[in-house]
Parts: C-alpha cells; structure tokens; sequence
C-alpha cells in the first residue's frame, strides 16, 4: 500500500488581512473534504460550540470531520499528530501569524507524509499599498507578498473596481503570483481532488476544463508548455506519463506559477491534467493550452 | 518556640551593594536572612552568636543576580559541547573550545566512543563555524567519527544542525528530499546540513531526542549546579509559554523548593505565545514561594543583530542587507500589555535593534497615559543599539535597561565587520551613556546564548574587549563598582526582588557569592578569572563541587 500523503496550503498575509475569514470559509464548504487546520491559537476561529465533537487540549474535532490543531507543541509534534490520524484527513491548511514569514512555514510542506500544495497570501486590497510604505512593517508585507503562489486580494467588496485595479496593477511589480479578488471557489485554491470529476462542475465561479492524453511526453516539451500558460489559469493537476520518468506515474501540480511534480500515489495509470481558471478565462483557450502537451515538437 | 541560632561569618572582605554601609568584615545570620553586620566587635554588642570561620579568607558579596536567562541552558550539556569558546559543564568540567574542523572530529570521536549503544544517536551542541575562517563542517566530515550511528550537531544559532550520512540514510533525507534549507552538492546529494526548523526536524528520532531529553527534572538541578558555580543565586526563565500551568509549576516548586537546590528562579511568561490572560497570571503569582517566583510578562519583539534579524533604525545593516523580522507585530505590542500593565504585572520586552525600541518605547507611553504605573520598572531586555536619544525617553519613562553586554566580547569582531560596522559596534550595549541618562541598567549573559557567568559578564561591560582583544567603544566602559551593582542589586531592581536580595542588608534573604579573590583589588581585566568559592542560599552554605 502506498503511504497517503496530504496536501499542506499555507496561508499567509498581514494582520487582519482576511486569513481566519478565508479558514472560517473553508470549514463550512463541505465540497472539500476533511480538514485539518493548523493554527497559532483558536481565538479567532468560528467554532460553533454545537459542531465540536471532542477537545482535547491541542485539538478540536468538528462534527463535519474536519480538525482544529493548535502550535502549541512547534510544527514537527504537531505535522506528527496530523500524520497519526492521516486516514480520517484529506488536507492540511496552515494559517501563519500576521508578521510571520509563509516561505519559510511552507518548508513544514515537505515534511516526509506531506506535500507542498501552495502558499496562498491575502491582501488587504483596502490598505495595501498605503501600509507598504510604513517604515516598521512595510518590508514584511513585501516579503510576504513575494513569497506568494496565489495572491488574494480581500475586502474588494468594500472598493470600486478602479482603485482593485490600482492595487491589481501595483502588486505585478511586486511579485509574479497570480492575483485573485476574494472571495474564490475551493477549488481554485486548492484544485480538485479527484481527476475527472469536477465537483464544482455546476458552479459559475470559475473553468475548468479537463484533457486526456494518448501518448507519453518530453521534459522539454513541458518546460515549454508551461511557460505558455494563458494568465486566468490558476490550477492545474493531474497525471503523466513522462518519457524521462518511465519508472513511474508521475503527478502534476500547478499553483499559480509554480510547478512541482512528483511520483504519483495514485494507481489510475490515466495520462489527463485538469486546469481551473478564473471566471472571465475563455474555456477555449484553456483547453488548447492544454492540448500543446500532446503536440509532437 | 525555639530561639534561631544567629552565626557570624567574618570574611577577609564584605562588599554589601548598600550605601549606607559599603563594607564590613563580618556578617552575622539568623535563619535565612541578614541580622547585622560590621566589625566583630561592633556585631558583638549587640547579638549572642557562634563563629563560622569558613569564609575568614574569602570575599563575599551579594548573590549574583541574571535577570536574562532561560531555563535550557543547563539541558544542553546532557548533549557533547562543541562550541568555540572554553565552557564548564554543570558538574564543573572543562570544555576546550573546538578552534577549527578537527577539535569536534576529535571532541565527536570521544563522545562516540562512550556510547554502547550502536544505534542511540549521538547529539552534540554549540557548534559556531564562523569562527572557522570559512571552513564548513558538512555530513562527510562527520562521518569520520562514527559510519554507522547517526550523529546530530546543532549549531550554536539553533538554526541549523550538521548530521551525518548514517541519520541521513536512517531517516531516508537523499537527493530526492523536496525541500528547501538542505544543500546539496554538485551531484545533487545532500552534504548533510539541514537549515531552519522544518528541515532539522527531518532529523527524525535524533531530533526529538535532542529537544526531548532536555525537559528532563534533572537538567533543573543541572540549572541550581550551573548557578552555583558562577555565584548566581537567582536567576530567571525568561519567557516559558507555560508558567501558568500547575503541571509546570509543580516540576519547578519540586526541584526548586527543596532545601538543596542552590537558587532562586523567576519565571517569566511569554504570553504572545502562550495567550496566558492577566488573571491567570495574577493567579500563578498567588503560587509563587520565597524560592520560585511567577507572575511576570517577557514578549520578544525582533530578532538577533548576528542573525541579522533584529530590527535596526536607519542606516540598518551593512551592504544594504534586509531589516530584520519582527516576531510579534509592532502595531498589537500596546493591545497584548494593556491587561498585565492595568493589573501591575512587571514586563520586559526583548528589543535588540533600536528600532525594536522605539516600539516599546510607544507603546509605554500610550499605556502610561492611559493608566500611570508609579513604579512598573518596565525593562528592555538586550537594547543593544540603542541610541542617547533614546535613553533620554527611557529616563523619562521611568523605565529599565538589561545590556547584553557579552556580546562585545562574543561577536564583537563580528559586529565590527559584518553586522553594523565599526561606529555602531562600538555603542553597543551602551552601559556608561545608560547610567548618564540616569537609566537603572543590569547586564545579562542570556544563557544558554552565552555562559552564566555574572562576573563575565561584569568583565565584558568593564574592558569591552572582543575576541580578538580590540577594546570596542571605550567610552561606553564602566567602572568595577557599576558593573557589579549591576549583577547584584540593579537586577535585582528589575525583578522588583531588590527589597529581598541584591544587596548584604540586615532583613534581607542571606544570599551570597563567595569569591577567592577580591575583585575591587584584582586587575580589571582579570576579573572574569576570580574564583568562586561558592554560594550562600537563604543562610545555607553551598560550595561548588570543586571546593
Ligand atoms: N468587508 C470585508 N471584510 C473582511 C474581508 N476579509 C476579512 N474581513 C474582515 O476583516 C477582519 C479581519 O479578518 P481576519 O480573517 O480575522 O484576518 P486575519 O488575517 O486572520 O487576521 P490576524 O489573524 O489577526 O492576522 C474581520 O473583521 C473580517 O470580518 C473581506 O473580504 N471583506
Ligand atoms: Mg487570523
Ligand atoms: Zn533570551
């Protein structure tokens, strides 16, 4: 049996950026699946009393199946309880502290029974640009923000669409993640989890578009590919056969720009990626930005 | 009711740290306090005694006071010392300095040698390369010591460990390792360094272990030996996350309460990492005792100016090098101490940039104005690159300063060539600009960051001198006499102990530090060398196991 292995989203952001508003959602989509969530204390956490299953000190478990764990213990004891219990756990999702660096929690990804699934960071759209100039933390949001694979950008719903724009255009300067306006379907965060089936498929909130692939493909053909992605595609994942890796089946994410691949856990031996991307993205070109993978070079 | 016996201890000199009488040549001691003291003669007139001659040759002074350390800093000697500097272990042995690669080869052979079992890992500490002129200690020369048991090396900055091939074999850490923090050599294959918390913790069962065994009851008695032997007879835990559980108050009051134990701690707790609440602290200051004291705020601001993290003002860094990090946001500082600060509860903020400063220093006055606290002897802990200015703010804020002033003489060199700069190296820890700002000051060793060693510490704030024997800010020098008031009675002031210790004052608890050699008589520059004979706990007598 392969052992499972849990993708870990980081969630990183400034103060009161929209971080815990993001967990909050999160917890009561039950499109998801169970998951454990991974905060510095549960103050701001919306546990509904009626939703706790047990409490047990450093652990909260909800009725939805989904656990709360505190830092309490440091990250290695915490990542070993989560790994203990990976069987009821199909995802960890880390909240950090608003002064805390997400790059440098994001290395907790690769510890051994995880995968690194992505740094998420929030912006305060509101505040944003004012409170990089400010001469204690401005420095912090910057690094924080360029150490982002998705950027998202919060409280647009209190702003007119220029001045989002203002910020969208500010933040191309400061980092390459793609930028999103909150709030966004868990998918997108997350991609799906199980190739083939779009559980959102319904949902008008963002394209996906799924492709199969006959033959085996290059490394370099890859590199080329990929580079080519239209700039709505926030996700992609799913599965190839590579000619370079023949050993294995190998798994493909993509969060914003990054691309990881890695030996599949999977035993479907299907040779398919499916891409998500935000609701103005034409689903045409996503699918033909997929097809240029199974084009002969 | 039975009369407590009152004993006099004649000295060869006694240094009280009380004005109104500096000196005397005899100490009388009824239970565990000070009854009198003076001449024989003038002790005499007034009391019925019994003589103890033990101290007739030595000098004594008031117990010295750290008002900056922690807890783990006698849990690491259950680990093989490899640090660059000489080090005395809890039990008082000798530990050369590893100068270069092959010391720890050697100090790591004999250490492995000493194990009989050939799979328990061999965990060592201290370990500070930059000593090394460049030389880098990877997984291959480890492996020179042992092919087989995983061997752990934790660097003296705590942020990064060497191990060798065999844990990494064990703990299956190979090219393939995804994550960041483990270099890898030109063929890809990791050299056995792993960088930053999560890549350490890969270390698997060697790294839990290392943490592990340090929470030991025994390294608590390691802690009163390694006071004992440096003269301390208080000293702090700065910053425990858990000392309002009873569960942790009841391992200390065990250890620290019993007669033998040769210190008295103070308990501090960081309550940015715990969310410790006012109340639950006002409640574990209820349990503190004579010995064990709780019920105290330490928040750590930013980090450390050799790691490059602390937060520096303006020009900042040399060659244009990052600010540092903050490690609790700047702008919820006067949110987290409003509580302790309405209920009276004492703080000290770690702050080694100045700009960590300025925002301790704001957050003061806000909650000043709101709420005056007539005596709240609020301390900035570190505030090394603190500025006149600034010290003028803290003088009128009627707050406290404890300079870590080891650092001249641990990273002096460093500070001058890579951190800061000449100029800025030679004001830090700023002793003499504090005391002319009229700003109580105490100086600290924070172990286990540097040894606990008072009279060291007294040493660096005197001479100033580095490692490599420049003298770094002469102006900022002090003299013998306020150096020692600041390990005795001026840390005592900031613990607000100082109408119970820091000074040899009749009602006072009888703590002493007993020296071989008279440091008001000795050279300055060797003041760090005067032997200490032992200690004197709340009238007990505690020679160090060497004497
Ligand atoms: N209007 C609006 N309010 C938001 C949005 N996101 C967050 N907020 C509000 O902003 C405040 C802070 O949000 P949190 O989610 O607690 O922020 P955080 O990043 O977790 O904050 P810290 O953990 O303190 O760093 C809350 O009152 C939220 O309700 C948004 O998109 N729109
Ligand atoms: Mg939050
Ligand atoms: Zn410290």
């Amino acid at each position: 049996m392969i052992e499972k292995v849990l993708p870990f989203t980081v969630i990183g952001g400034y103060l009161g950026a929209g971080k815990t508003t993001l967990i909050n959602s999160l917890l009561s989509d039950s499109t998801i699946g169970r998951l454990a969530i991974v905060v510095n204390d549960f103050g701001e956490i919306n546990i509904d009393e009626s939703l706790i299953l047990s409490h047990d000190g450093d652990t909260i478990s909800l009725t939805n199946g989904c656990i709360c764990c505190s830092l309490a213990d440091g990250f290695a004891e915490t990542l070993s309880r989560i790994k203990d219990r990976s069987n009821e756990v199909d995802r960890v999702v880390v909240e950090v502290s608003g002064v805390g660096e997400p790059r440098k929690i994001a290395q907790w990804g690769h510890t051994p029974g995880y995968f690194l699934d992505g740094v998420v960071v929030l912006v305060d759209t509101s505040t944003v640009m004012e409170r990089s100039e400010d001469s204690y933390v401005g420095e912090t949001i910057c690094s924080q923000i360029a150490a982002a694979d998705l950027l998202l950008l919060s409280r647009c719903d209190l702003l007119e669409d220029q001045e989002i724009h203002r910020v969208e255009h500010w933040l191309k300067d400061k980092s390459s993640a793609m930028t999103l306006r909150s709030p966004i379907s868990a998918a997108m965060l997350f991609g799906l989890e199980e190739i083939g089936v779009d559980k959102n498929a319904s949902s008008t909130d963002h394209v996906s578009a799924t492709v199969e692939f006959p033959l085996s493909v290059d490394l370099a053909t890859i590199g080329i590919w990929e580079k080519s992605r239209p700039s709505g595609v926030v996700r992609v994942k799913g599965f190839l056969n590579i000619n370079e890796r023949a050993e294995s089946h190998t798994e493909i994410q993509m969060c914003g720009p990054n691309l990881t691949m890695r030996a599949s856990q999977s035993d479907s031996p299907k040779n398919v990626l499916v891409a998500i991307a935000t609701p103005r993205t034409p689903k045409a070109s996503v699918i033909k930005w997929l097809n240029l993978l199974s084009l002969p070079d | 009711m039975t009369v407590e016996v009152t004993t006099v201890y004649p000295a060869a000199a006694i240094y009280t740290m009380d004005p109104s009488q500096p000196t005397a040549s005899a100490v009388a001691v009824r239970g565990e306090r000070f009854l009198t003291l003076g001449s024989l003669d003038e002790i005499r007139s007034t009391t019925k005694f019994e003589i103890d001659n033990t101290f007739a040759d030595k000098i004594l002074l008031p117990g010295f006071v750290e008002a900056h350390s922690h807890g783990m800093a006698s849990g690491l000697w259950l680990h093989t010392y490899c640090g660059f500097f000489d080090r005395s272990d809890p039990d008082g042995k000798k530990w050369p300095g590893c100068k270069n690669i092959s010391d720890v080869i050697d100090r790591l052979r004999v250490a492995d040698d000493a194990i009989q079992d050939p799979n328990e890992p061999l965990l060592a500490w201290g370990l500070d390369p930059i000593y090394f002129s460049g030389e880098r200690l990877i997984g291959s020369h480890l492996d020179q010591v042992s092919s087989t048991r995983p061997i752990f090396v934790l660097h003296a900055s705590a942020h990064l460990a060497t191990v060798n091939s065999a844990l990494m074999r064990l703990e299956g850490i190979d090219a393939a390792t995804p994550m960041e923090g483990i270099p890898k050599d030109a063929e890809g294959n990791p050299v056995g360094e792993l960088q930053e918390p999560a890549a350490m913790s890969l270390a698997g069962s060697a790294f839990r272990s290392f943490f592990g065994r340090m929470k030991a009851q025994e390294t608590k008695w390691a802690l009163g030996r390694l006071a004992n032997k440096a003269g301390v007879t208080t000293l702090t835990d700065l910053g425990n996350p858990s000392s309002t559980s009873q569960t942790t108050i009841d391992e200390w009051r065990e250890v620290v309460d019993h007669n033998d134990f040769p210190a008295r701690i103070f308990i501090f707790d960081s309550p940015a990492m715990s969310q410790t609440t006012a109340t639950n602290l006002l409640a574990a200051r209820e349990k503190s005792s004579e010995k064990l004291r709780l019920g105290a705020v330490k928040v750590v601001l930013d980090g450390s100016i050799q790691g490059y993290t602390a937060r520096l003002r303006p020009p900042g860094y040399l060659n244009d090098r990052p600010n540092g990090i903050w490690v609790f946001p700047p702008e919820q500082l006067t949110e987290l101490l409003r509580p302790f600060h309405e209920d009276g509860l004492l703080i000290h903020v770690h702050c080694n940039g100045d700009e960590a400063v300025d925002v301790f220093l704001e957050s003061v006055e806000i909650l000043l104005s709101e709420s005056p606290q007539t005596d709240h002897r609020y301390t900035i802990q570190h505030c090394q690159l603190t500025s006149p200015e600034q010290y003028h703010r803290i003088a009128d804020l009627n707050m406290c300063v404890n300079l870590f002033s080891n650092h001249t003489w641990y990273w002096g060199d460093q500070h001058i060539a890579s951190t800061v700069g000449p100029d800025r190296a030679a004001r830090m820890n700023s002793a003499r600009t504090a005391l002319n700002a009229g700003v109580p000051i105490s100086m600290h060793c924070d172990a286990p960051v540097t040894p606990l060693g008072s009279l060291h510490v007294a040493w660096a704030a005197i001479n100033r001198k580095t490692a490599s024997g420049f003298v770094l800010g002469a102006e900022e020098q002090i003299s013998v006499e306020e150096a020692l008031h600041a390990i005795t009675l001026g840390a005592a002031y900031q613990l607000k102990m100082d109408s119970e210790i820091g000074s040899i004052t009749p009602g006072k608890f009888a703590d002493l530090a007993v020296l071989e050699d008279d440091p008001y008589k000795v050279d300055p520059n060797e003041l760090r060398n005067v032997p200490i004979w032992g200690t004197m706990l709340g009238g007990k007598i505690f020679p160090t196991e060497d004497t």
